[in-house]
């Protein structure tokens, strides 16, 4: 019946074949004095965490990057002066400095859930959380540098949180990370029931396949009758995202009530998807969805990026790394 | 962020590079011993225009369909069939003495008509039935066929369903089975929730990536608090399973009442997990365990396959193809049924 397969995965990386980013902590400094900005990211992770690192650097090695507890953390980001829309500085192989780099200045882990959650401040009294899941092939330090990039970026004052999911931040880890996305159903779950307890409004941010983690998260949020809590969620963006159109379909229709506004941001360009839809034999992926038409039955606002030049080489970071891209999606998020 | 991604799917096959299953229609009686078994099915595959007994379509990428379907397919086991093989024409023209063939089968008009059918293939008053899930790279008449043989080796006294999930039944379709997987839990869960409810016992028994289906819908059926369904269930038996280990301890902690007996067929030497592990970067899936102890105290009975001789090259599917493994599990089956 099952015949044998051999299947050789080999990966290769387009952009930015340099080393993978790393959490540079700089204490002790003055950010004002650097005319540096700073950002402080939330962090909720089942990722396997070396215990005692004072840089929160996770252990990374391919096939043990999961752990069954979650912790819970927060992370303040410098951004430099010299910093532009849409780039993360990383110091590379540099001396990480202020001045020029995204550097982190200080860490700290909560001792429980409810800490994390009593944490999150509501500036103006507004009770919004923007909650980012990454996607494939991205380790704990650039899922939260992006976050701080893209919280400075589109200038939002609400808090904002990382999800941060066991990918094995490897390239040849796609099979590792589906694996992954579902390990980490139930610890996202467990966040967005703690967000809705503690009543606030959740903005569901996804990239790639980060999206897929957030659709079954939501869609068994919805078997389970918990339904009541997803009118806690206050919209969903999904970027790029990297699900089979059947399924998303599929998942679509157990998920009620369905949260809206609900936004897909799409582009025909994107090669990291085009990728993916070779993989699988299909012409498309969601995030590159050709025949929208058939997502006509549900309440989704699709956001074609297509035409929008910059950003990341394989087009499928757009939304976030294209200066104009920013743009406008900044101006749709502020009516 | 996201770095651009190439990955390439070489896929090669080694073993059997021959033509794949397909039906064949015989509808002849022949002379000598054969033994005609009949499979039902349960598919949300995407179907070929009826009275095709080939039932589905199997193009890549276009394989699945939004409906559940039902149908029957009756196969003869030839008398010079051995234990563990399933003997397929291949290119020689189709001979129920010497191939499998089948000689009859139709869609059903819908679930009821499917349900009466196990009805009438019982024993007065015996509601047991076999559920089995195939794995990745399977094409519907490659699984119609295993459940045959496995009906006739097994010596099944009772009825088989077998659930066709939308598997492109492709070497390099490992990706678009993972979705197919995905895809295919509700309809895989329907079946299960209508046998419940209408009072049939269910074994549940699922090879390589449909057990990672198997766990999932059981998973759903269990938060949705659809208990009719696990209790449902005489047994559960994961052959080869190509699941994470994390991952399955993760499925089965939501798995309430966890179902027994609960059986995991391992094999250390499995080729086909190898593959799909060394993919992961992990020294081991579930169906490969080395280390027992990282389930967590599930009450699960591992039965280890490895020194086994026999059966398909690539040690994956040991419990239905090798016929000391073949007689093993046949009289731990019948053990169990007197319990």
């Amino acid at each position: 019946m099952t015949r044998v397969f051999f299947v050789l995965a080999i990966c290769l990386s387009f952009a930015a074949c340099g080393p993978r980013g790393m959490v540079s902590l700089v204490q002790g400094i003055k950010p004002e004095a650097y005319d540096a900005a700073v950002q402080r990211v939330f962090i909720a992770s089942n990722r396997h965490l070396e215990q005692g690192s004072p840089e929160e650097a996770l252990h990374q090695a391919f096939g043990e990057s999961r752990d069954p507890v979650v912790s819970y953390g927060r992370i303040d980001i410098s951004i430099p002066p010299v910093h532009r829309p849409g780039l993360i500085e990383w110091p590379g192989n540099d001396r990480p400095d202020p001045a020029q780099h995204f550097v982190a200045l200080s860490g700290e882990r909560y001792a429980s859930q409810l800490a994390f959650l009593r944490d999150l401040p509501r500036p103006g009294g507004r009770p919004d959380v923007v909650l980012f899941v990454h996607g494939f092939n991205v380790n704990n330090a650039e899922a939260v540098y992006r976050l701080a990039q893209i919280a400075h970026d589109y200038e939002t004052d609400d808090p904002v949180i990382s999800f941060s999911w066991p990918s094995a931040g490897d390239p040849r880890g796609y099979v590792y990370d589906r694996d992954s996305v579902i390990f980490a159903r139930d610890d996202l779950e467990s966040l967005l029931l703690g967000l809705s307890r503690e009543k606030r409004r959740v903005l569901i941010i996804a990239h790639s396949m980060g999206s897929q983690l957030v659709m079954e998260t939501l869609r068994q949020i919805s078997i389970s009758g918990k339904g009541r809590a997803l009118t806690s969620i206050m919209g969903v963006a999904l970027i790029s995202p990297d699900i089979d159109e059947d399924v998303f379909l599929r998942q679509s229709r157990r998920i009620e009530p369905f949260p809206e506004p609900f936004m897909i941001v799409v582009s025909r360009r994107d090669r990291a998807l085009g990728l993916a839809a070779l993989l699988t034999g299909t012409p498309s992926r969601l995030g590159s969805i050709k025949d929208p038409s058939r997502l006509a039955q549900l309440p989704i606002e699709i956001i074609d990026l297509s035409s929008i030049p910059g950003g990341d080489r394989v087009g499928h970071s757009t939304a976030f790394t294209a200066p104009e891209a920013i743009r406008l999606l900044r101006d749709l998020a502020t009516p | 962020m996201t770095k651009g991604l190439f990955i390439f799917l070489l896929a090669g096959l080694v073993a059997a590079c021959t033509s794949r299953g397909v039906i064949d229609h015989v509808p002849r009686a022949v002379a000598g011993a054969v033994d005609l078994r009949r499979v039902f099915v349960a598919t949300n595959r995407n179907l070929a225009p009826a009275g095709d007994l080939e039932l589905v379509r199997q193009a890549f990428g276009a394989a699945r369909s939004q409906e559940l379907r039902y149908g029957w397919a009756d196969v003869s086991i030839p008398p010079t069939h051995e234990e563990g093989e399933i003997e397929w024409p291949g290119g020689a023209k189709p001979d129920p003495a010497r191939h499998f063939v089948t000689r009859d089968g139709a869609p059903y008009p819908g679930k009821r008509e499917f349900l009466d059918g196990l009805t009438s293939a019982s024993q007065p008053g015996r509601k047991d039935v076999v559920l089995f899930v195939h794995g990745f790279n399977v094409r519907n008449a490659e699984a119609v066929y295993r459940v045959a043989q496995v009906a006739h080796d097994f010596d099944a006294k009772i009825p088989i369903v077998l659930y066709s999930w939308a598997s492109a039944g492709r070497v390099r379709g490992y990706v678009y089975d993972r979705d197919s997987v995905m895809f295919s839990r509700d309809g895989l869960a329907q079946v299960l929730r209508d046998l419940a409810s209408e009072g049939w016992r269910v074994t549940l028994v699922a090879h390589s990536m449909g057990a990672q289906l198997t766990m999932e819908a059981l998973r759903q059926a269990s938060i949705a608090g659809d208990e009719k369904s696990i209790n449902a269930l005489r047994g559960v038996a994961l052959i080869s399973p190509d699941i994470d280990e994390d991952v399955f301890v993760q499925q089965a902690l939501k798995i309430e009442p966890f179902p027994e007996p609960f059986l995991v067929l391992v094999s250390k030497m499995d080729s086909a997990l190898s593959v799909s592990a060394w993919l992961t970067g992990k020294p081991w899936r579930l169906g490969s365990i080395q280390d027992k102890t990282r389930l967590a105290g599930l009450p699960i009975k591992i039965v280890d396959l490895s020194n086994f001789r026999g059966g398909d090259r690539r040690k994956h599917i040991t419990a239905l193809t090798a016929p000391e493994a073949i007689k093993v599990l046949y009289r731990m089956e019948r053990e169990l049924a007197q319990q």
